[in-house]
């Protein structure tokens, strides 16, 4: 809760502030309750200037009224194809600004297979710069110039794409606010012409473990929500996390069977308060040694249960 | 916030101006939802309550035009789940109009197709959205409302997508239940929307622990259940069920509903 201060406004003095303190009025929401005849009283201000640090307090802390005629616009500038043709036809465009995605699956499934190739191929446009938090310390430079080399690419090329993924490894949660407070200061900087459009944090039950009703995570699993949202929705840009399954019953021992069947006993980790958090969640699935299924789980936009295939080699993801 | 001097007269005319909403939704709103009241929607995780609350505002914000039926209303939603999605409600827009030109029987398909797009632009302009990433925003934001009805006469519906979102951190200082939570916020809801006639209509993620308890602030109970496919709705007179299915263009209402006497629930 945000403390009065004089940075408010500066009718409302130190001096005065303590006054208020003194009448239990300390934060800008006890403020606003405050009845103005009674901060007139406690102030000594005029009701013109009470109502105008009121204002004032709106303005700095409250919500900001957007009109959706023109949201609309920003929205359908602000798509970013991953140039994977299936999951951008999935995605219906590409990643959308925002949107917190999230791509699921068991170990060695894909998962930071597919987020290199996302992560490279948006980084092969000029204008596009990709955040890639490590929380693992396995983002291999040299499986990015792989893939970069397949694509036949010059050296100078991959040179600017590696430029253009700027990688950071978290070894706590601590540190991974850390980094997302400080990428809210470095988006306000950026250029128009060449900015952050993907953040991915590869993975997040790397520094969060969550397996029993433990309040405390659960409210650093909302703050870190509310941190997400921000930088999507503030800096136009979607975020991609990953995450592991849970719970997963014999029936995968058997081999490839119905998606919906294995869907029941799956579950994403991270608890319950995690499961409506992602906009997109989408699910990587093996099916022999180098095939995977990609599918929408779940979705608030897209339709459920649409899928597509893909390959893992050394030259990235390979959609059939 | 500002104290005004208006007279009757003034006030009345102030108070009528806002438009009804009157066939919002005929399945769910029997003659409403009136002007002053409060509609909960609550599920779980993708059960379709986003959903839901967007096809109303889709509604809500169209032209009576033709067969269209929108109310023609303009509406606020205080945005803290981040899961409304734009492109989803123009979606479900176009579907209200195409499902509207299949009753009429207007010959120039081109003109309407013209018509369509211009039509949902215009209609966007009655949505304002405000989005909060934390609790103090967006306590300040609900106490923000007087300011923003006042000034926009045509606002006839406040959503709220979700209520609960920013429980946890609340939960930080001191503890309460989410039913206490929610109790506490509708009553800051209920001092801002009432006096300017407008409804509203909010998302809960949680179950509530004690149903009884809220009936009497709540007009509309509106409960997703995703696994057996049924919608409940509770009113102070009457308990329904409705089967439905999400489709990709919204929520469809199947019609084979049942309506139980609000007594036998009660058991």
């Amino acid at each position: 809760m945000t403390k009065l201060s004089t940075a408010i406004n500066s009718k409302l003095s130190s001096t005065m502030i303590e006054k208020l303190e003194r009448q239990k009025i300390c934060t800008v929401v006890q403020f606003i309750d405050e009845d103005s005849e009674n901060l007139i009283k406690f102030t000594g201000l005029l009701l013109k200037d009470i109502l105008e640090i009121k204002q004032n307090i709106f303005k700095q802390f409250g919500g900001v009224i957007k009109n959706t005629f023109e949201l609309l616009e920003i929205e359908q500038n602000n798509i970013v194809p991953t140039n994977l043709s299936s999951l951008d036809n999935l995605l219906e465009g590409g990643l959308y600004y925002g949107q917190i995605y999230e791509i699921c699956g068991i170990s060695s499934s894909g998962k930071t297979q597919l987020c290199f190739a996302i992560a490279t191929n948006i980084a092969l446009s000029a204008n596009n710069i990709v955040r890639y938090i490590d929380t693992k310390r396995d983002f291999c430079g040299s499986r990015i110039e792989q893939i970069l080399l397949k694509k036949n690419c010059s050296k100078q090329v991959i040179d600017e794409v590696m430029d253009r993924i700027k990688v950071c490894c978290v070894y706590s949660i601590h540190q991974l606010f850390k980094v997302l407070y400080w990428l809210i200061d470095s988006l306000k900087e950026e250029d128009v012409g060449c900015r952050t459009r993907i953040v991915i944090i590869d993975s997040l039950p790397g520094v969060i473990f969550k397996s029993s009703k433990d309040k405390k995570i659960t409210i650093t699993l909302n703050h870190l929500a509310n941190v997400c949202h921000y930088i999507a929705k503030e800096y136009y840009l979607s975020i991609v996390t990953v995450n592991l399954i849970a719970e997963w019953s014999s029936a995968i021992q058997e081999g490839p069977c119905t998606c919906s069947k294995k869907n029941c006993n799956a579950r994403p980790t991270l608890g319950k308060y995690w499961l409506h958090i992602p906009n997109t969640r989408l699910l990587l699935e093996k099916i022999g040694v180098e095939n995977r299924k990609l599918s929408i789980w779940n979705s608030f936009q897209l339709e459920a249960n649409l899928a597509c295939t893909l390959t893992i080699s050394d030259c990235g993801i390979l959609f059939p | 916030m500002q104290s005004q001097i208006e007279s009757g007269i003034e006030l009345l005319a102030r108070l009528n101006k806002r438009p009804s909403l009157r066939g919002l939704e005929d399945i769910l709103f029997f003659e409403g939802p009136r002007s002053t009241d409060i509609i909960e929607i609550s599920g779980e995780q993708s059960s379709g309550k986003t959903l839901l609350l967007s096809q109303l505002l889709a509604k809500c914000i169209l032209p009576n035009y033709r067969e269209i039926r929108g109310c023609n209303a303009s509406a606020v939603l205080i945005n803290t789940e981040h899961h409304f999605q734009i492109s989803k409600l123009i979606r479900l827009m176009r579907n209200i109009i195409n499902a509207a030109n299949t009753v009429s029987f207007t010959t120039d398909t081109v003109d309407m197709e013209f018509d369509e797009t211009a039509v949902i632009k215009n209609s966007l302009r009655n949505l304002l959205v405000i989005d909060c990433y934390n609790s103090e925003q967006f306590a300040l934001t609900l106490r923000m409302l007087d300011d923003i009805f006042v000034k926009h006469t045509k606002i006839a519906l406040l959503a709220i997508d979700s209520i609960t979102a920013h429980y946890w951190q609340n939960c930080q200082d001191n503890f309460i239940t989410v039913d206490a939570y929610v109790k506490n916020l509708l009553q800051l809801v209920r001092t801002h929307t009432a006096q300017f006639n407008v409804a509203t209509i909010y998302t809960k993620l949680y179950k509530s622990i004690n149903n009884k308890e809220l009936t009497d602030d709540i007009n509309y109970r509106i409960r997703l259940c995703k696994t057996c496919n049924t919608c409940t709705l509770k009113t102070t007179q009457t308990v329904k069920k409705i089967y439905y299915s999400i489709l990709s263009n919204g929520i469809k209402w199947k019609m084979d509903e049942k309506e139980i006497p609000v007594k036998e629930e009660n058991n």
